[in-house]
């Protein structure tokens, strides 16, 4: 069974995620969440943000759209899309959205193996200060470097939350 | 004929600096101080970019295959285009997935007096089941000169290829691109290299086939492209008509800096790693003038770009393109 299926049924909170994938026939059709470079000897790799970016993927599935229509989309930190909403922080959000509604953008590309760091650098705006603020360069910096999605959201929110308790 | 040297430093201590890339502008002051002035003065330098020195596999666009051990750590072959940009890219595709390829790409980062520095060697904690794997990756920086008069290249051509192995401490000292140190506190010793490899390649002997054959292209921005710049006497530029641009608002901007003597010029730049498509008709040019660079302060590292054939396809013509096969 494919790792991320087995991950979401045993994580209770989000339940309609998981409600979704017990229908197995929908999981073989959607080998494309196989997408996320994740790997097995790293152990930073997130459980919470890997059960969000399936479910994300899972829900626009859903809705009908396909892979090569998906965006990664920069939101304001309010603004919480429900199962669109991969990352939720003080200075910015992000989510993986059909539509960008005029925010900052970057389509995920044809291929389910594209890497975060593919759509990092092509995202129309970062939301962090890289002109003046050394600490959000060297974030940027590694962002550019990480391919594991689930990783890449982990480190932010490790970084922010630091810079916040700073 | 249009050379370029490649040129591969090996960090020997941590550097405080820049974290994108060691800008051209200071790998060229780094080495002028080994050089007469008029040499130097004929010399450009690329950007220099962090490379782990990490056991790889080639990407699919280059001219070798397969596993190659310590990839990061040297030169492989350049025979093709697009062999000259396995370094230049932040993400290094050719990284292997059977190891922990993101905790071994992203720097570790040391404050030193508050600022970030990036650490010259990554050391991972081994399981027990995995005696025999790599512990410690050491960090390079790669960078690449040319010159706009062909007998200067290539530098050091005495000292290199008969030296004997050294071992760490010693600088070559009769070699210009030796014992240089990049970033910030150099006298505390933070950014000392040493010299690695080097190697000449020629542009024009190289293989641009994948390019005379493809039909539509996109552009990569390796390094910044410099559109406004404080400097005095810079003439300002506009996005060039060849690059196919929707909408310049959706272009992602960052400024960037050079330091000369003292003072800082402000730049305002097309950020690295931005693609847009390709609207000229001769890719090959295109590509050689990426390599020598493009836009303002293209002399210190600014405006490399590279060309990637794709496949048309009419649902994509206004999307961000990317390329079936792989990531370049």
């Amino acid at each position: 069974m494919l790792p991320h299926v087995t991950f979401l049924r045993q994580d209770r909170s989000l339940q309609r995620g998981a409600d979704r994938i017990r229908d197995g026939r929908f999981c073989q059709q959607r080998l494309y969440t196989c997408g996320f470079n994740e790997s097995i000897y790293y152990p930073y790799t997130s459980l919470k943000y890997h059960t969000l970016l399936v479910a994300s993927l899972l829900d626009n599935y859903r809705a009908g759209h396909e892979f090569p229509d998906l965006l990664l989309v920069v939101d304001d930190s309010e603004e919480i899309v429900p199962h669109r909403t991969v990352y939720a922080g003080d200075r910015f959000a992000l989510r993986i959205d059909e539509d960008a509604d005029a925010q900052p953008w970057a389509r995920f590309g044809s291929r389910p193996w594209q890497s975060w760091a593919s759509a990092w650098k092509r995202l129309t705006a970062h939301p962090l200060d890289v002109n003046h603020d050394k600490h959000d360069m060297a974030l940027d910096a590694n962002l550019r470097r990480i391919w594991s999605w689930s990783t890449a959201l982990q480190y932010i929110e490790d970084l922010e939350t630091r810079r916040e308790n700073a | 004929m249009t050379r370029i040297q490649q040129v591969h430093w090996e960090l020997d201590m941590d550097y405080l600096g820049h974290p994108y890339y060691v800008s051209g502008n200071a790998i060229y002051h780094a080495f002028g101080m080994q050089l007469e002035h008029d040499v130097h003065q004929h010399i450009t330098a690329s950007h220099g970019m962090f490379v782990p020195g990490q056991f790889g596999t080639f990407p699919e666009e280059h001219s070798q295959s397969g596993i190659r051990p310590y990839m990061g750590s040297s030169l492989p072959d350049v025979e093709r285009y697009d062999d000259l940009f396995l370094f230049r890219h932040p993400d290094h595709p050719w990284l292997l997935d059977t190891r922990p390829r993101d905790g071994l790409n992203a720097h570790d980062i040391r404050f030193q007096s508050g600022m970030p520095a990036l650490a010259h060697e990554t050391i991972m904690g081994r399981p027990d089941d995995a005696r025999k794997q790599q512990q410690t990756t050491r960090w390079y920086v790669n960078a690449y000169l040319h010159a706009d008069d062909p007998d200067v290249l290539p530098l050091g051509e005495d000292s290199v290829a008969a030296s004997p192995p050294r071992n760490r401490w010693s600088v070559n000292a009769d070699h210009p691109l030796d014992g240089l140190q990049f970033g910030g506190k150099r006298n505390y010793g933070y950014g000392t290299t040493m010299l690695k490899d080097t190697q000449v390649v020629d542009l024009e002997a190289l293989d641009y086939s994948r390019l005379e054959d493809g039909e539509a292209f996109i552009l990569e921005l390796v390094t910044p492209f410099v559109l406004r710049s404080e400097y005095p006497k810079a003439n300002n530029v506009d996005v060039p008509w060849w690059w196919s641009v929707d909408d310049e608002a959706q272009l992602r901007y960052r400024l960037e800096k050079v330091i000369e003597g003292g003072d800082v010029y402000e730049l305002e730049t097309v950020d690295h790693g931005v693609v847009v498509g390709y609207d000229g008709d001769r890719p090959v040019e295109t590509a050689m003038s990426g390599l020598t660079r493009v836009g303002n302060h293209s002399k210190y590292g600014f405006g490399e770009l590279r060309v990637k054939p794709v496949t048309p396809d009419e649902t994509n013509v206004n999307k961000q393109i990317e390329k079936p096969k792989s990531e370049h």
